[in-house]
């Protein structure tokens, strides 16, 4: 699905090029105005956005998404493989380490670093290595992703091999649930990876509290507990690594009000309650916009994405046909509902 | 009446010959074990160099891993057995989640403080979770004795229905119960390693086998037992006989959502007091999957608790090897699919042998 999008991008990404000569990180100080959609009368309706698959970055060069908050996942992927083998190695490891962000503008977006950023590599969807054989390596360890459907988790794959890679004493087992809602799947995995003598498992946790005894009882049996992307309420874990998904709502906020001039009605749709990652970017963003663009107000912010794109899709859907006409943008907390809610725009009519 | 069942069970007895008869039941209950060892051997000989997958740990992982589905595909052996099928487990678990959440999340701060000191709105809720399926089931057996529409449809609908209203319930959300509001001893239900560690096996474990063995004995001796494979056989001749036929429908239907809900109430431990109205969402094709591969008929009149019970294992074992020799899902879906496929045909081609 994702395919499609980038031929269309690279055509467009060309019209948006002579159209606005691409401005640099200046963005804020000289507002997006000289961008054609940000700024013509019939523009349609502004959509922030969290995380870059290529059919988002291809929307993204044809202006009809104003601003993607994107993370580093393959740091992400690589610095949980190293926390977690320091730690095996009885080395001192911080509890809190985070990986950076980025807004990503229909400006800004052709700029080598940001480059870098939206097309990380990927890995496809295997394990390299299995619980199964002797060991080959110092190391085994399991990485269990919060799904494995997003273009995401394939880089956070292709950070974590990189890390073994480099590190040369640690094989690493990837294994994640296929729907990003599936906590009983996570649990069993984690219970199955304890039970096939792993040294370590890193964990991006589906729910802040479902995957807590779980992990602690893995910690109780002497195996480390990383958790990535998505913290756990349980101060037993290694570390914690990951985006400030906070400060990644601030950018979003910050973005949706200069491109609106500080003013205008908005749709935030959530993603998932006990995701601790995206409640904190949702949090970032309401925090920011109620303190420094008090003019823009919230048409609704109390629905939620759901899991998939299809759940995303059609709950944007009925959320548009409902508030049709109330509203000027929409922010969408990460990769699956910016696309569903992108699509749902498309198909009413409503982005530029 | 006692007599008549007999003379089904007589009519049914009567083609093969007895040997034949004996020689078919072993085939059936042997079946399903041939699979399990054939599919436990492939994963020990894959992961022989760890050496881990037949440990005494992870065969408790294991079994611990078949509680959930095994609860539920109980209710569903019984109403397979009578010829039904039920879809809307998966749901009703879900449903099963909410309810307690907010049960408990409602009733523990009005209960007197001596009560809250022993968590009482947990067993309060555990009883509430139970019946909450076991009103479902019997929402979904009077609507099939009722509406006279085929099983299938009913429970497709209310599949739908019963995940719709969990999720209304939540208003789209999870209901997460306080630490505070949670006994210990509840997430120690479907704990892997059990406290004390005598048990050998998670408590929940213990349960699902005792209800097993009720289940058993239930299907061979009781009246309801009977009248299941009657129904499940012949209905027509079953209603001839004088069989309540929709009266038993309700109460099949019933008792199934008994353990849907019994389900609900471990898969609500196992997420740590979480009331989340999308878990065990497919659920119902594993249950109807373990009860199948355990040689139960769609069209009825077969199964048996210990082929289920066998059918489960085989799932988890499939999904605990595939993550030991580290085979992604995909593959795993694969497998389970073809593994289903050739239980079913082995079963059919066995009775056409037989007949």
């Amino acid at each position: 699905m994702s395919r499609p999008g980038k031929n269309i991008g690279i055509v467009l990404a060309a019209v948006v090029l002579v159209g606005c000569g691409g401005s640099d990180e200046g963005a804020g100080s000289a507002p997006g105005g000289s961008s054609a959609p940000a700024g013509s009368a019939n523009r349609g309706v502004v959509l922030i956005g969290f995380d870059a698959s290529e059919a988002l970055i291809g929307a993204l060069g044809q202006g009809r998404i104003q601003g993607l908050v994107v993370q580093n996942p393959i740091r992400i992927g690589e610095t949980s493989v190293k926390t977690l083998v320091k730690s095996l190695e009885k080395q001192p490891v911080e509890r809190r380490i985070s990986t950076g962000e980025a807004l990503v503008t229909p400006e800004n977006y052709k700029q080598p670093e940001i480059d870098k950023l939206i097309h990380p590599a990927r890995a496809e969807n295997v394990s390299n290595a299995s619980l199964s054989g002797p060991k080959s390596k110092k190391w085994k360890i399991i990485v269990i992703p919060k799904g494995t459907t997003h273009e995401f988790w394939e880089s956070v794959h292709a950070g974590a091999l990189k890390a073994a890679e480099e590190l040369g004493n640690v094989e690493i087992t990837w294994m994640g649930p296929q729907k990003e809602d599936d906590r009983t799947k996570q649990i069993e995995l984690i219970q199955s990876a304890v039970a096939a003598g792993v040294d370590g498992i890193a964990v991006a946790p589906l729910d802040a509290q479902a995957l807590v005894e779980p992990v602690e009882a893995a910690i109780a049996r002497g195996i480390p507990v990383l958790a990535f992307d998505s913290n756990l309420d349980s101060d037993r874990t290694v570390s914690y690594v990951a985006t400030d998904n906070y400060h990644g709502g601030v950018l979003a906020a910050r973005r949706l009000g200069e491109v609106l001039h500080g003013k205008g009605r908005l749709i935030l749709l959530r993603y998932a309650v006990g995701s601790e990652s995206t409640e904190q970017r949702e949090k970032g963003f309401t925090d920011t916009l109620a303190k420094e663009f008090p003019e823009i107000k919230m048409v609704s912010d109390s629905e939620y994405a759901g899991p998939t794109f299809d759940s995303a899709q059609q709950k944007a859907e009925s959320l548009l046909t409902r508030y049709r006409g109330q509203f000027d943008a929409v922010f969408c907390a990460n990769e699956s509902s910016t696309f569903g809610m992108m699509r749902a725009l498309e198909g009413a009519g409503m982005l530029p | 009446m006692k007599e008549e069942i007999e003379d089904i069970e007589g009519i049914r007895a009567a083609g093969p010959g007895r040997l034949r008869n004996v020689l078919q039941w072993v085939w059936t209950v042997v079946g399903p074990f041939v699979g399990l060892a054939l599919i436990a051997g492939f994963f020990t000989y894959l992961t022989r160099g760890s050496g881990h997958f037949l440990s005494p740990d992870n065969l408790r992982t294991i079994a611990g891993h078949t509680m959930i589905v095994g609860t539920a595909a109980l209710g569903m052996t019984l109403i397979i057995i009578a010829g039904g099928i039920d879809l809307s487990v998966g749901s009703t678990v879900a449903l099963v989640t909410v309810v307690m959440a907010l049960f408990i999340k409602k009733v523990d701060p009005m209960l007197p403080e001596s009560l809250r000191a022993w968590h009482a709105a947990v067993p309060m809720a555990i009883v509430v979770g139970i019946l909450t399926g076991g009103l479902c089931g019997a929402i979904n057996g009077g609507l099939i004795a009722g509406l006279r529409v085929v099983p299938f449809i009913i429970t497709l609908g209310t599949y739908q229905a019963y995940r719709g209203l969990a999720t209304w319930l939540a208003s789209s959300t999870t209901i997460y119960v306080p630490s505070s509001m949670r006994p210990s001893w509840f997430g120690g239900l479907v704990a892997i390693q059990p406290e004390p560690r005598w048990l050998m096996v998670s408590p929940g474990v213990w349960m699902l086998l005792l209800l097993s063995l009720f289940l058993a004995v239930s299907l061979k001796f009781s009246l309801l037992g009977r009248y299941s494979y009657a129904i499940g056989s012949n209905e027509a001749t079953a209603r001839l006989c004088g069989i309540n036929v929709p009266g038993m429908k309700v109460i099949l239907y019933a008792v199934g959502g008994l353990a849907a809900g019994l389900a609900g109430v471990l898969d609500f431990a196992k997420l740590g007091g979480v009331g989340v109205p999308t878990t065990a969402a497919g659920l119902e094709l594993q249950v109807i999957a373990a009860v199948v591969i355990g040689g139960g008929s769609l069209s009825g009149g077969e199964g048996t608790v210990l082929g289920t019970l066998i059918g489960c294992l085989i799932i988890a074992v499939l999904q605990n090897g595939c993550v030991h020799a580290g085979i992604p899902n995909a593959v795993q879906d694969i497998v389970i699919g073809v593994i289903i496929v050739v239980a079913v045909t082995l079963d059919r081609l066995r009775r056409g042998r037989a007949a």
